[in-house]
């Protein structure tokens, strides 16, 4: 196994950690200190030993196979791997199980791999300016708009032409939400 | 049958074409003379200039008897709307277009307050309870930048965006000028000290933790609107902002014992 990560992303470096925006997706990732040093070495060359002992002297601190196998999972999960891992390897990646393995061996001198993503939004649910939408006026087919709430602003989704989860009672231009 | 036919009749009122200049974008609107001034009470800031040939993009507004029809480029956005209710879908949609196309500045959607000098910056979507937050911040004595959105420059300073603050009330939203609060304007832009990314919830104390740079991005990039059209520009200004400015996430309780303590935090 000679994990690959993805070559096709954007990365910002920030003291230590990185944001990583993947444009096929339109996600966005912050990769803490282990994840990132796990991301840069997985280059498709070296086994997960090999991977072990590299992010080790990158970081300065002992990183054994299962935290590689942890960051690796945690990359995997986002999407930042170039081929996704194999689902049965031998290895229990369950962040609880290595937490207390840590704990058990040694205090942690190292951070658990971790990786926090959002989806980038569009630039109307970004906005203010989502328009709300009357509750007999809700459009077909674009699930970003939005249906008014009792004080006119967007207060649930239209689904199907009608504003699904507008609150009981909200209404919009004296027309009460359906 | 009878009243649809006078309705089609009925002869359509004169059209006056208005051009409107901000942050760098055009914008053409077609509208009766009767909703002029209305119109221009509502968009976002800039200035008048000459109805341009070739906007970035064209807002008409028609009336029929079903109410008013608004529509961008052509396209029909909303219709059967009362005039206040056209009003605030022709403002949202105006600024939308302005936070999508400014050629300089980065739009996030945000509120936004100085300091001694350097700002705070509030990402969260609408009813998050950021105006309330800015309106407690501004009556404490901090200078309003706005209630809607921070604008980066390239440097990463914050720029204002200084429309009417918006104030809930139990009967709806009413604009209240910042001046009439006693808070002043702010005018230049300012570099980042402080980003709060934080949820009202009644009756809480306020619990909050700090943000790494990377965390401070995120939660900044999730509020942009152009981060999907500009990702590498975006990046580049948030990572800016993030490297520099202190950063928190969580809950607060009531705006006002929250604006104290971020001033304090602030000072």
């Amino acid at each position: 196994m000679k994990p690959q990560a993805r070559t096709d992303l954007l990365l910002r470096d920030l003291d230590g950690e990185a944001v990583v925006y993947d444009f096929s997706r339109n996600e966005a990732h912050c990769l803490n200190a282990t994840a990132l040093a796990v991301f840069r070495r997985a280059d498709g060359t070296i086994d997960i030993a090999e991977l072990a002992r590299r992010v080790s002297a990158d970081l300065g601190t002992a990183v054994d196979e299962e935290l590689v196998w942890m960051a690796l999972a945690e990359l995997d999960k986002a999407h930042l791997l170039s081929t996704p891992l194999p689902r049965k390897r031998g290895v229990d990646l369950g962040r609880r199980r290595v937490l207390k393995k840590m704990a058990l061996t040694a205090a942690l001198s190292v951070a658990i791999p971790a990786v926090w993503s959002i989806v980038a939004p569009t630039p109307a649910y970004a906005a203010t300016a989502v328009m709300c939408t009357p509750a007999n006026n809700c459009p077909m087919g674009n699930p970003m708009d939005l249906c008014c709430g009792s004080m006119g602003v967007p207060a649930g989704a239209c689904s199907n032409g009608l504003c699904a989860a507008a609150p009981p009672g909200s209404f919009c231009a004296g027309k009460t939400c359906q | 049958m009878l009243a649809s036919n006078r309705v089609r009749s009925r002869p359509r009122p004169p059209i006056r074409s208005l051009g409107w200049w901000s942050h760098g974008v055009l914008i053409a609107l077609d509208v009766e003379p009767s909703l002029v001034a209305a119109v221009r009470r509502v968009l976002p800031p800039g200035r008048a200039i000459a109805p341009p040939e070739t906007p970035h993009r064209r807002f008409v507004v028609e009336h029929d008897a079903s109410g008013f029809t608004l529509r961008r480029d052509g396209r029909r956005l909303q219709h059967g709307l009362a005039r206040t209710d056209l009003l605030d879908a022709l403002a949202s949609a105006v600024q939308l277009t302005v936070a999508t196309l400014a050629p300089d500045l980065l739009f996030v959607h945000a509120g936004v307050v100085a300091w001694r000098g350097r700002a705070l910056v509030i990402p969260g979507r609408s009813t998050s309870g950021k105006s309330t937050l800015v309106a407690a911040l501004v009556r404490a004595g901090a200078t309003y930048y706005s209630d809607e959105y921070a604008l980066f420059d390239a440097s990463g300073r914050v720029h204002p965006f200084a429309r009417p603050l918006r104030i809930r009330r139990a009967r709806g939203v009413t604009r209240v000028d910042p001046q009439k609060l006693g808070a002043p304007v702010g005018r230049r832009p300012l570099p980042v000290a402080l980003v709060l990314s934080c949820r009202y919830r009644a009756h809480v104390t306020a619990r909050l933790a700090p943000l790494t740079p990377g965390q401070t991005v995120l939660a900044l990039l999730r509020h942009t609107v152009a981060a999907r059209t500009r990702p590498i520009d975006a990046l580049d200004r948030l990572s800016m902002v993030a490297k520099r400015a202190r950063a928190l996430y969580g809950v607060r309780g009531e705006a006002r014992s929250m604006a104290e303590r971020l001033l304090a935090e602030l000072t």
